[in-house]
């Protein structure tokens, strides 16, 4: 009983912060806020979680929960590092340019 | 010593790209850039974001020198050598190690041969040539990974990790080197069959010396390189 009370309480907070940001990355706060929203309907009502799963051919609620976050969060791993090459080729782009414009001349050049 | 008669023509529109990170010590960069004008006129080295004096030495020398304020890696450091050469009017590019591993009367012989028999790319092979002082894993590991890129490209080659190319301006503009780091020898491979160029294998000496061996490639730097390729592909 209590881990409800600590979980609906974190993921309160997750919201309130996730609200500031929106202006920021509106995309991943709303997707924050609306996961979170749905986390707590899961934390206060545990039962539906099995009902769902249920449909799924899964035992329990908290299986399909695992489930779900291990392949979410595979996924999101995959495209950050993905996000990551394109940052590095834009960080290549701009070295290059810096390192061309600046170009040294030999002194005895002929 | 030979000296090789610089014929004009190649004279004015052959540049050597020297990539250099770190390469300071014992004057190496100095030496290589030297013995490379004996034999060519412009050449440029790219400093990867060395920490010591190889910018300065290599200037000293003769070179051009253009620098990366942070490291990228020496794919990215070709790319930039072979920019900067095309816009400098380069009609044949030689990409030259900078360690000292390589020699530049066989650089002067490919550029040669691609002049003559008019082709896009001439590559240097160790094994055709001789790898003087090559220790035996080190040698393993090269057939392994020359095996593997012969399958992966589906090019006849005998030596698919050479640092000594030399390739005509239609090439050098042609190859795009996306790999900063050392899947770029393969990279550059895959576009030579993607876009049919004439290529020819020539046989150069390689010399292992005890600096250049320290400085050698790791093992793991294989397992980077599998990693670079596929993630790269999935990208397109």
């Amino acid at each position: 009983m209590i881990i409800k009370f600590v979980l609906v309480g974190l993921l309160a907070g997750l919201v309130i912060y996730a609200l500031t940001q929106v202006k920021r990355v509106p995309v991943v706060s709303t997707l924050t806020i609306a996961a979170a929203m749905a986390a707590t309907v899961l934390v206060v009502f545990p039962e539906i979680s099995t009902q769902i799963a249920v449909v799924f051919g899964v035992g329990r609620g908290a299986d399909l929960i695992f489930y779900l976050f291990i392949i979410l969060t595979f996924m999101t791993i995959f495209f950050l590092y993905l996000k990551i090459i394109r940052l590095e080729d834009i960080m290549t782009q701009i070295v290059r340019a810096c390192a061309l414009s600046n170009y040294r001349a030999p002194e005895n050049d002929q | 010593m030979r000296h090789h008669k610089i014929n004009n023509l190649a004279d004015k529109t052959a540049w050597v790209v020297i990539p250099a990170f770190n390469e300071a010590g014992e004057d190496t960069v100095s030496r290589t850039v030297l013995s490379v004008k004996r034999c060519f006129r412009n050449v440029v080295v790219v400093d990867d974001g060395s920490s010591d004096e190889t910018s300065a030495l290599a200037l000293a020398a003769g070179a051009y020198v253009c620098r990366h304020p942070v490291n990228l890696g020496q794919g990215a450091s070709l790319a930039t050598g072979i920019a900067f050469a095309l816009a400098r009017g380069a009609d044949a590019i030689v990409t030259f190690d900078a360690d000292g591993q390589h020699s530049p009367h066989d650089a002067f012989d490919m550029l040669g041969l691609l002049r003559r028999e008019r082709l896009d790319i001439v590559l240097g092979s160790r094994f055709l040539g001789s790898a003087l002082g090559i220790p035996f894993h080190r040698q393993m590991f090269l057939r392994a990974a020359t095996l593997f890129t012969i399958a992966a490209t589906g090019l006849p080659l005998t030596d698919t990790h050479n640092g000594l190319r030399v390739l005509s301006r239609n090439a050098a503009a042609l190859i795009r080197i996306s790999q900063n780091h050392m899947a770029h020898a393969s990279e550059i491979l895959h576009q030579i069959a993607a876009h049919h160029l004439a290529f020819r294998e020539y046989p150069v000496t390689i010399e292992y010396t005890q600096y250049s061996m320290q400085k050698g490639h790791r093992l793991t730097g294989a397992v980077r390189i599998l990693g670079d390729i596929f993630f790269r592909k999935l990208m397109r």
